[in-house]
């Protein structure tokens, strides 16, 4: 059994699946719940000034008969005064010592607001701080979430405020609705912050129905654009957490955020750099049991690679991801098809000849059937027919290593020695 | 397996039904809802968490879902082929009336043949806690009891008399339903938690049931049923009766005879041993195989799935047909089976139509083989040995607790079933064998 | 399409020059491609110097790699 505890900024945690600030942790019925079921830590839903919520909040994306690749919602922080929440954060807290209570912070971008709100949120016996500078709806139009969060100055400013304040750690949680994360997340480095967490929803707008033409989700036949996140914003997380994990000018630890759903995508985002991971969505489709498989499934594969313990994970993955600049223009990747799996559904010829590069030809076999090779002195390797093809192992991307490499910042130095 | 072709042969006794292909598995595991409180689980008698299992599977997790399986029924891999799944878990299935039902079975058989090939430990065996508890009987129910009490600490030893452990499982379903090195997965996974296993060795012949009493804190009684009773007709003795439960048996061990080629056989009776006697004649070169049954399609108690099958293997049924007399060739051997035809009159105890002849009804089949499979006798004598209240050879036991009359003595499989009480499926022995585990283990340390 | 023609076709008129112990002298990359000048190594005694202009990615590729040989043998020529 591997050691699935985790060191994140100071805070210990059993294992590294935290449920991220959301409907899911709005309460401490549904916080212990959460406990019960195996999860290390959580991160309460949003306090600040209570808001008042519209219905209805929250719509899914179905894509091909599967449901809830992607999620979006309008509803806002907290409608709960801030004593009924402190209530039940000290009574959880103290029904379950071991595990991590993180209260996420929102208020207006004041310093004695700042002061005030961390003071108070401390004292009922919290375990650390996130500062929500993410949520892109709602809130961003009365100046805070992500209308703060885009401002490097302001969040560098607030995390200063609240680091004033604050014993417990600090993470600041980011918005992915920006040009360049790593200048925010620079600049919560600056302002003294111990973590920081991504990413936040991102603007998203989830549909239009057809037959009344009204927004979806709709509020009395109206809507606004709402927080997106779910399977479907993975990539665009995982990519934000490297970059910043990549980056020796921030050099805090990161809680990975965005699309997680199994063990799996926790360990790619460990492997990326990410010391915890929060969940939300996948728990809002399949309910906090699911931890149970991430817990299992984690442990499994760290005593498979061999590992003591799941921090040995954090990170690994970083130096292989490079800017584009530095990957080797002499590799060589070609297509191969094995005639055994495949199925002749014929897509990978079309996307080829249509989408890439015309090198995937029909031949007649010896047994006088149609079917399918590749050219491969015309394969740039690109590994569409592989992506499209419907068949396991039908499409093999092999590799043809180069003895040397060439990266395009080498070459181009060097041609600049040539007068290029 | 001395001749030239018999590999060929054996060839046909291979599994009928496919493995699942890896994209199936996938496609089939993604479909699943992943249900809370979910039927399936209900409706397995082992509680399996069936959506747990398939979810683990979409996460590649396949070691935590061959342990989910093999936690809830130490016969997993084995259920996995014979379970009545549509009476069960895939019968629960929400997806029912929405579509299709998940292919549940084929997914536990998908992740307890990784098991089988990977081999991973998924249990240890308990800290020792100084108690004996010896099992008679290696089938399902005993193996699974010894599972549960090796992770609990007991010391446990299993007295088989066959020559391998498995019960029926080993020798009794045919191998083209459950190939034989599934059933022996299963017993060295209970080995391999310390559990002693002693084979060829028969309690009241080769070891004494007052020493195995003596010896022991507690005895689980899991000797299932004997052999097919007579079916009290003339002609019995004639060569070329046989028994179905003896002809499985040689088929399941590897041993396939050649004699059956090109005979006409008649199989009397309709639970899934007479299918499986049917089926096994038919691979093993029977030109034609009847099934005589005194009742009708309505009774029979083979499942709809093992119906299917015998039918599409060319199984002819000769409904409310009752075996009179076995007519000889005047040498000794089979050469006709007499019957008579019945109809069906009033509900009987057990709520079948009891079958009646009808008056001048006879007619004669051609046979040159009849298989009795018209149910099992019960091993009184060890029952009686043993000092214990039972009915006609079906022990008497607590239903929560499967204590017997004895109270250092528990009962648990076929040895409990009586008729028209639930059904004798492989998975009900294994869950009572887990629930007799959790008994004892109560009793044994509420007392402390 | 047979991209790669145009290499193999780009790439042969590079190695008969390197074989004619021509060696590169210039690059030129802008939006029609690459123009590699190259020019008769120094033993030669006369001036003559070739421009190919490449078009293919490959030959591009295969033109800068036959810079970095070329770097690396008078690097341990000395020259």
């Amino acid at each position: 059994m591997a050691d699935l505890q985790i060191d994140f900024a100071g805070i210990k945690s059993k294992n590294p699946f935290w449920l991220a600030s959301g409907p899911p942790t709005n309460t401490g019925y549904q916080v212990q719940r959460a406990f019960d079921a195996g999860w290390g830590g959580a991160v309460w839903k949003t306090l600040g000034d209570p808001v008042i919520n519209v219905t209805s909040r929250f719509s899914g994306l179905n894509y091909g008969g599967q449901r809830v690749a992607g999620f979006n919602n309008i509803e806002l922080i907290t409608d709960r005064p801030l004593e009924v929440n402190l209530r039940e954060i000290r009574e959880t807290k103290r029904n379950y010592p071991d595990h991590a209570i993180i209260a996420s912070l929102m208020v207006e971008p004041k310093q004695e607001k700042w002061h005030e709100i961390v003071r108070r949120v401390e004292d009922a016996g919290v375990d650390g701080l996130e500062l929500n500078f993410g949520c892109p709806h709602g809130m961003a139009e009365r100046g805070m979430g992500s209308a703060s969060g885009q401002v490097p100055e302001l969040v560098e400013k607030q995390t200063y405020w609240a680091k004033e304040a604050a014993e417990t750690p600090v993470i600041v949680k980011l918005t992915p609705n920006i040009t360049d994360i790593t200048a925010t997340a620079f600049a919560a480095a600056q302002g003294g912050a111990d973590a920081i967490s991504m990413i936040n929803t991102i603007n998203s707008l989830m549909g239009v129905d057809l037959d009344s033409w009204n927004t979806i989700p709709n509020v009395a036949g109206k809507g606004t654009h709402g927080g997106y996140c779910g399977p479907a914003v993975k990539p665009i997380a995982l990519s934000m957490v490297a970059e910043c994990a990549r980056e020796s000018d921030i050099p805090i630890p990161i809680s990975g955020i965005g699309g997680i759903e199994n063990w799996r995508d926790a360990a790619e985002f460990m492997l990326m750099g990410a010391s915890t991971v929060q969940v939300c969505t996948a728990a809002m489709h399949h309910g906090f049991r699911i931890v149970e498989d991430m817990i299992d499934g984690l442990n499994n594969y760290v005593d498979d690679k061999g590992l003591a313990s799941v921090m040995d994970l954090v990170g690994q993955s970083v130096p292989k991801y490079l800017k584009w600049g530095d990957l080797d223009l002499n590799h060589k990747v070609v297509a191969h098809i094995n005639q055994d799996y495949c199925i002749h559904c014929n897509k990978c010829h079309i996307a080829c000849e249509d989408a890439a590069h015309q090198c995937i030809e029909f031949f007649t076999d010896a047994d006088g059937r149609r079917a399918l090779s590749v050219r491969e002195e015309d394969c740039v390797g690109c590994n569409l027919c592989s992506i499209v093809c419907p068949a396991e192992g039908a499409i093999t991307m092999i590799d043809k290593p180069s003895e040397v490499s060439m990266t395009w910042n080498e070459r181009q130095r060097m041609i600049s020695m040539f007068g290029g | 397996m001395d001749s030239p072709d018999a590999s060929v042969l054996w060839k046909i006794f291979d599994e009928v039904e496919p493995d699942l292909k890896p994209k199936e598995v996938m496609e089939e595991a993604n479909r699943c809802l992943f249900c809370f409180d979910a039927p399936c689980t209900k409706a397995c008698p082992t509680n399996i968490d069936v959506p747990l299992f398939i979810k683990k599977i979409t996460t590649g997790n396949m070691k935590g879902s061959a342990r989910v399986i093999m936690d809830a029924n130490p016969m997993g891999a084995t259920c996995a082929r014979v379970c009545p799944t549509e009476e069960l878990c895939e019968g629960a299935c929400v997806l029912n009336d929405a579509s299709l039902p998940i292919m549940i079975g084929d997914l536990q058989r998908h992740t307890t043949n990784w098991a089988m090939k990977n081999n991973p430990q998924l249990f240890e065996a308990g800290k020792p806690n100084g108690k004996k508890i010896a099992i008679i009987g290696g089938g399902p129910a005993g193996l699974s009891s010894a599972r549960e009490l090796a992770r609990f600490g007991y010391q446990v030893t299993i007295y088989e008399k066959h020559e391998k452990a498995g019960g029926l499982n080993t020798y009794g379903i045919v191998p083209f339903r459950l190939p034989q090195r599934v059933a022996l997965w299963e017993v060295e996974q209970i080995e391999q938690l310390g559990v002693s296993i002693r084979t060829n060795c028969e309690v009241g012949k080769d070891v004494s049931v007052q020493s195995i009493m003596n010896e022991s804190d507690a005895v689980i009684l899991a000797i299932g049923m004997a052999n097919v009773p007579s079916l009290g007709i003339p002609g019995e003795d004639l060569d070329g009766v046989y028994d179905a439960i003896r002809l499985i048996e040689k088929v399941k061990d590897g041993k396939p005879t050649r004699q059956f080629i090109g005979k006409k056989a008649v199989v009397v009776g309709a639970g899934n041993t007479a299918i499986d006697a049917a089926t096994c004649l038919k691979r093993l070169g029977a030109a034609r195989v009847h099934i005589v049954y005194r009742r009708s399609e309505a009774e029979m108690t083979a499942y709809p799935f093992e119906f299917r099958f015998a039918k599409e293997d060319g199984i002819e049924f000769c409904w409310q047909t009752q075996p009179k007399r076995i007519v000889s060739d005047g040498d000794g051997h089979v050469a006709k089976l007499e019957c008579v035809q019945m109809k069906l009159g009033d509900e009987d105890a057990s709520g079948r139509h009891r079958p009646i002849k009808i008056e001048n009804s006879d007619f004669i089949m051609d046979a040159d083989v009849i298989v009795k499979a018209i149910g099992q006798n019960r091993y009184k004598s060890l029952i009686d040995a043993f000092g214990l209240v039972h009915s006609h050879g079906v022990v008497t036991v607590n239903p929560e607790t499967f204590q017997t009359s004895n109270p250092k003595v528990f009962a648990a499989g076929d040895v409990i079933f009586g008729n028209g009480k639930g059904e004798a499926m492989v998975v009900a022995a294994a869950e009572q064998g887990k629930r007799t585990a959790r008994a004892i283990h109560e009793q044994m340390f509420s007392k402390i | 399409m047979h991209e790669h023609r145009s290499f193999l076709e780009e790439k042969r008129k590079i190695d008969e020059l390197l074989q004619s112990n021509f060696h590169i002298v210039k690059v030129i990359e802008n939006l029609s491609g690459a123009y590699v000048t190259m020019q008769r190594s120094d033993d030669a005694d006369d001036d003559l110097s070739v421009t190919v202009h490449l078009l293919s990615a490959d030959a591009r590729r295969y033109m800068t790699n036959v810079l970095f040989a070329q770097r690396l043998k008078q690097s341990m020529t000395g020259s």
